[in-house]
């Protein structure tokens, strides 16, 4: 299978993927399908600043997500896991301050702005070759792009999808740690898990998730044990459950480390967009492919995904493998449906 | 992978590949097994490739320490295709200077 190949499959992959969150946390899109698991928002929207640079039409309902249900967003948070993701810090800054700004309902374009000279491009050539018309608040920031415009589509995430956990909790604990804290807890069922696991998936420096941690067990809606000298915590799921409205423990979305995962999905497209037209031999490619997927075995390791089983391969026979493992990526993110 | 006299092509033509990606250019010059093997003149497999000397800019050299260039290229080639991180080293350079052999005997 030739790179370029593998290129589209995983875009149109990581596409899908990123259509069918959206749509199911409230963005005017026609995907019909629900999944079990919930969505982490602040990784959702880097993944999407990341993936939408090829997909305006997904870049712009994304703003306009944003603008509307900024007040279930973690602004901190998305700082925080801004780093973990390949992404300019600028292109991170304009969306947040484009939806920072004040449009209330009349939708209104973003004042228009000269050109800027040697300013990046927003969205790739493919998809978008002329801008006339910068928009001001991405020109500020060194990106060129046409005025962003609110579509004024977007709706609240609907809480009786498994997917809106998320933002059930930033209803009840306010978007930060807490809310995060117990996305973790009552969406992982495979045992109790330390602090520093928690922080990590929950994007938040160790020492606050800790005092959190704190809190909620002295306040009795998860249990603390000691395993040797370190702390473990487990939420009372099926207590949670019930509150919830669910029928049981059984019914809580199921955990996905996005924080790992979507960083990881986004350096694999990016790469591969990189050497889709490259004229280096089968081999380099492939030993480029193997530096890549060593750099991200802790990521893809942390979502379930199995890259140790494949089979090794020398030189150039590498490339299968990276496409078996980029086809168990495009899979984790259709499970669990 | 071993190295073997279907192999060693291979191996080398992928070390050249590293080095062109890393915009360097190194000449090498490989004696013992690795050298008859890479000949074809003997099928046995060998257990590395033994480096004595390295042309640069037209002059040879010891061939330790290794360039820079020349050991990330190698580590790279070592993780392709299953190798010994030193399966190429300068191994003979120390019996040469037990034997009071330096750079500058070489160009003779």
């Amino acid at each position: 299978m030739r790179i370029s190949e593998i290129r589209d499959e995983v875009s149109q992959g990581l596409l899908d993927f990123a259509w069918r969150q959206w749509s199911q946390i409230g963005v005017s899109a026609t995907v019909e399908e629900t999944d079990r698991w919930t969505v982490d928002p602040e990784a959702l929207i880097l993944f999407t600043i990341g993936i939408g640079r090829r997909d305006p039409r997904l870049f712009d309902e994304m703003l306009d997500w944003m603008a509307f249900n900024h007040e279930l967003l973690s602004m901190q948070r998305l700082r925080n896991l801004a780093g973990r993701f390949p992404l300019p810090p600028g292109l991170v800054a304009a969306v947040t301050t484009w939806t920072r700004q004040t449009v209330p309902t009349n939708l209104l374009v973003s004042d228009q702005a000269s050109p800027v000279q040697d300013s990046e491009p927003v969205f790739s050539p493919d998809v978008l070759a002329f801008v006339s018309q910068p928009d001001p608040v991405f020109a500020q920031h060194g990106f060129n792009r046409p005025p962003a415009a609110r579509t004024g589509k977007s709706r609240e995430p609907n809480p009786a999808l498994p997917v809106n956990l998320s933002f059930r909790l930033r209803h009840l604990f306010g978007p930060g740690g807490r809310s995060e804290t117990m996305r973790v807890l009552l969406t992982y069922s495979d045992g109790p898990l330390d602090a520093a696991r928690i922080a990590d998936e929950a994007g938040f420096a160790k020492r606050n998730i800790s005092d959190v941690l704190a809190s909620l067990t002295a306040s009795g809606v998860i249990k603390a044990a000691w395993a040797g000298n370190e702390r473990h915590f487990t939420a009372y799921r099926e207590r949670w459950a019930l509150l919830l409205g669910l029928a049981g423990p059984a019914d809580m979305p199921s955990f996905v480390s996005w924080v790992h995962l979507l960083p990881a999905a986004l350096e694999i497209i990016m790469w591969l967009d990189e050497k889709a037209d490259t004229a280096e031999s089968d081999y380099l490619i492939a030993s480029q492919a193997r530096s890549l997927i060593n750099r991200l075995t802790r990521d893809l390791e942390a979502a379930d995904i199995d890259i140790q089983h494949q089979q090794p391969a020398h030189g150039a026979a590498y490339l299968p493998v990276f496409a078996e493992i980029s086809n168990a990526l495009l899979a984790r993110l259709r499970t669990a449906r | 992978m071993e190295i073997t006299d279907k192999t060693i092509n291979l191996l080398l033509g992928a070390l050249a590949d590293q080095l062109r990606v890393l915009g360097s250019h190194v000449e090498i010059v490989v004696i013992g097994g690795s050298a008859l093997t890479a000949l074809g003149l003997v099928r046995r497999a060998t257990r590395d490739v033994d480096l004595l000397a390295i042309a640069e800019n037209g002059e040879l050299h010891l061939a330790e320490p290794l360039p820079q260039a020349l050991l990330a290229a190698r580590a790279a080639v070592a993780s392709d295709f299953g190798l010994a991180e030193n399966w190429l080293n300068p191994g003979p350079v120390d019996a040469l200077r037990v034997l009071g052999v330096v750079d500058a005997d070489l160009g003779d």
